[in-house]
């Protein structure tokens, strides 16, 4: 009896062992291994939601141009480009190239996912970015046939687009998965890897495309992603190499401790992101109606939230635009919030109730803790914290059911544009000045760049101005990677691409 | 007879838990509907227009009862819908794919904690105020306030990270299960333990006990055939209620080891407003539920001979 135990347990543990050493085959070591923290719901261009499903349609598939390693665009599919003088005519000529399953792709496979994509049947959440076609929004609200859309392909490698007003950063859209041409089938691809295994819940595995028009230039073998949503576990894994890449934007940002700590053996890195995250006041109810609060709620938060609370790693804002959009640079701080806190004590009398509304995420409670106490010693006003779950806080910020809450917005395009028509969106803030969404519209149909840009500038200024939101600071994404991995493209848009990347021994 | 109770027992459960179903399903429609957000509220904000036609494509525009009305059709029909999260699956799928993963992890913690707990209980029971007691019934407060997902963090940083004996996570292996239906089991195992000691120190105190030992049969026999049948008639109760905080409790483990089961999507379709998934998944659970606790119900009337139907009717 005791032997026949002792030889069990002797059993258990030898398998034990033999099952947790695996070596790595010599592809494994060619193969770049991720993690999504979330595995991704589609891959289809024209389909994909979010800033993790974009990165591996990025890897899938190639549209008309792409960025380098250097943030620069650079023609994919597009020979040439013919733009009209009035920047409303787009003319592309492509290159031959080839699907995954070898059949050719065409102009018209653009024509058709472009139409996909505005067809008020097929549930494409960024399909407001093609809106800015000629008849495309009219299209998507059932105003118009399809066909009206002014997207033609003349050859098979001829593409015509026109446009609804002048769109100097049209160049910059056909970099979106969503101006990819989506397959016809499925499991046909045309990009640097295709997908090789998907085993639901578990994994994903890329390899190399070799009909890909540019696959000299890709090293990788493949890439593997797993599906680990716990941070501690794609910690763990990273720390054992099983993870060649930890944090942004595949999974959860690092969290403060993790960065310093990794940043201590060289491995955590950050890189900025066209994106701002402030605060929003609300404008039509009492005390944030008045100018004099919102400049004095401002004050210098932005500088403290990023030296203190992010400790330095991320830009403190002065405008809504990050600097690589920007137009204007000032910002002129009132020199004492408080007299401002105290004037308007005295005219309308105390203050009413203030709260911060604020969604439930480790970096926004810190955030929303350290005003309060700010604001406190400084104004002398009281705020009350109101936390909650996600979804309802947007919900509450669509109604605008707050007096302040946290608003933030990551660029999909770069163009000032970018973030400033999010301004006239109702859901975004409760604000709204007559000449801003004018100025936005001219500026909309200005041909001359100068002239554009000035209009723009205007527009900046009325926020800057006026104050509807106080901004904070410029996103950064935060991420640790393997040693061996380099060349990874990290776009200001947050999506990452992997063509260029290579294994050092 | 006896057969003729039994028959009309299960046909009027059969009722009551279909019943109970259609309650669960209303309830968890009409709630799931009143909590701000909706599918589309966890990513970007989105234009008016782009919202509208997801609204109009997925007919959450309809009225609610009409949206109702169809989802009832649906179970009936067992087409759960297609995931909003996940567009090319469905809720079909995913109950496919994920409910084995959840189930066998769920019967490897089940048959550890039966084991040890009964072994445990046992143990302390034939021991009682000697050290051999007193080890046992400790383990078993410490399995039942540690919570689990402390032990499934202590264990993975113990046996995988430090000691390197056990795969980190993931799923596939037997070696990758181990760890994480230890953490599973460890409160279950605590309970049955406690349970078995308690019924047992009752039971062998007992006089029929006292005459089979007197009759000349073996303690072995008395204990194993006497006193446990007893003392383990409780723990069938248990074991209804066991098989749902398994299967439903799972989801924090299922995240530590990163383990594609049932109870991750449960958790996260709610936050995720992923309305097909939400429903799908409460009615599959739901099901799986009132079935055990039926089954339990069963197979208790089976053990103890002393139980009559009959009078369980307000059951």
């Amino acid at each position: 009896m005791r032997s026949m135990l002792s030889k069990l347990i002797l059993a258990i543990l030898g398998t034990l062992s033999l099952l947790s050493s695996c070596t790595p085959t010599p592809d494994e070591r060619e193969t770049l291994h991720l993690n999504l923290a979330e595995e991704p719901g589609i891959i289809d261009p024209i389909l994909a939601r979010n800033i993790r499903e974009l990165t591996l349609c990025k890897q899938l598939y190639e549209g008309l141009y792409r960025e380098d390693l250097q943030g620069k665009l650079t023609p994919a599919l597009a020979e040439r480009v013919e733009i009209s003088k009035d920047l409303c005519h787009y003319t592309f000529y492509l290159k031959e190239s080839l699907w995954s399953d070898g059949t050719p792709l065409t102009a018209e496979d653009f024509r058709r996912s472009w139409m996909k994509a505005l067809d008020p049947h097929t549930p494409s959440t960024l399909a407001h970015l093609l809106f800015v076609i000629k008849n495309g929004k009219r299209a998507k609200q059932e105003l118009c046939g399809c066909e009206e859309v002014k997207i033609s392909a003349p050859t098979p490698q001829k593409l015509v687009v026109e446009l609804e007003h002048p769109v100097p950063y049209f160049l910059e859209l056909t970099q979106l998965p969503i101006l990819f041409p989506s397959p016809s089938k499925e499991g046909v691809y045309n990009g640097p890897f295709l997908v090789e295994r998907w085993e639901e819940g578990k994994s994903l595995q890329l390899k190399k495309n070799a009909l890909y028009w540019d696959q000299e230039e890709v090293e990788l073998k493949g890439i593997t992603f797993s599906f680990l949503e716990d941070p501690n576990l794609e910690h763990y894994l990273f720390e054992k190499r099983e993870l060649d890449w930890l944090g942004q934007p595949l999974s959860h940002p690092l969290t403060e401790e993790l960065y310093a700590d990794l940043h201590k053996s060289g491995n955590a890195h950050s890189y900025p992101i066209l994106g701002t995250y402030w605060i929003t006041f609300n404008t039509q109810k009492p005390p944030f109606d008045d100018l004099r609060m919102r400049e004095a709620f401002s004050g210098e938060m932005n500088r403290l939230v990023a030296e203190l609370v992010i400790q330095g790693r991320v830009l403190a804002a002065s405008s809504p635009l990050p600097p690589q959009v920007a137009l204007l640079s000032r910002t002129s701080l009132h020199p004492d919030p408080l007299t401002l806190v105290e004037e308007y004590r005295k005219e309308k009398g105390d203050l009413p109730e203030i709260t911060l509304l604020h969604p439930a995420s480790p970096r926004a409670n810190k955030i929303a803790e350290f005003l309060q106490d700010e604001w406190k010693k400084r104004l002398h006003c009281e705020v009350k914290l109101q936390r909650i779950e996600r979804s309802c806080y947007k919900e509450k910020q669509k109604g605008h059911d707050y007096t302040l809450c946290f608003g933030e917005w990551i660029a999909d395009f770069k163009d000032p544009l970018a973030f400033l028509t999010l301004f006239t969106e109702p859901w975004a803030t409760n604000w709204s000045n007559p000449a801003y969404p004018n100025l936005l519209q001219q500026a909309l149909y200005e041909e001359s760049k100068e002239k554009r840009e000035a209009l723009l500038t205007e527009c900046e200024k009325i926020l800057l101005d006026e104050l509807p939101i106080a901004p904070l600071y410029h996103y950064c994404f935060d991420y640790a990677k393997a040693k061996r991995v380099e060349g990874v493209a990290l776009s200001s848009l947050g999506v990452a691409d992997f063509k260029y990347a290579r294994l050092r021994e | 007879m006896v057969l003729d109770t039994m028959l009309s027992y299960i046909v009027k459960r059969l009722f009551s838990n279909i019943l109970a179903l259609f309650v669960i399903v209303t309830a968890t429609f009409f709630l799931m509907k009143s909590i701000p957000g909706d599918p589309f509220t966890q990513e970007k904000s989105l234009p008016k227009e782009v919202l509208d036609s997801l609204y109009a494509h997925y007919k959450l525009n309809d009225p609610l009862h009409v949206q109702y009305g169809n989802y009832l059709l649906s179970i009936l029909k067992w087409d759960l819908g297609p995931s909003f999260k996940y567009p090319s699956r469905t809720v079909n799928d995913i109950i496919k794919s994920g409910f084995p993963i959840s189930a066998t992890l769920g019967i490897e913690a089940l048959i550890l904690s039966l084991l040890f707990g009964l072994t445990l209980g046992v143990i302390s029971s034939l021991k009682q105020h000697q050290w051999q007691d007193y080890l046992s019934m400790s383990v078993a407060v410490m399995g039942i306030s540690i919570p689990s997902f402390i032990l499934a963090a202590f264990l993975q940083y113990t046996f995988s990270i430090k000691l390197d004996l056990l795969p980190v996570a993931r799923w596939g292996t037997f070696a990758q299960s181990i760890l994480p239906a230890i953490s599973l089991a460890a409160l279950p195992t605590a309970f049955i333990a406690r349970l078995t000691r308690a019924n047992m120190v009752e039971i062998l105190s007992m006089d029929y006990i006292k005459t089979a030992r007197s009759k000349g049969l073996s303690r072995r026999s008395v204990i194993l055939k006497h006193a446990l049948r007893n003392a383990g008639l409780p723990i069938i109760a248990y074991l209804g209620n066991l098989t749902a905080n398994i299967l439903t409790g799972s989801f924090i483990i299922e995240k530590i080891f990163g383990i594609p089961g049932l109870g991750q999507w449960f958790i996260n379709s709610v936050a995720n407003r992923d309305y097909t998934v939400i429903m799908g998944l409460t009615v599959f659970y739901s099901i799986l539920l009132l079935s055990a606790i039926f089954f339990v119900d069963i197979c208790y009337s089976y053990f103890d001979p002393r139980i009559q139907l009959e009078k369980r009717k307000g059951a």
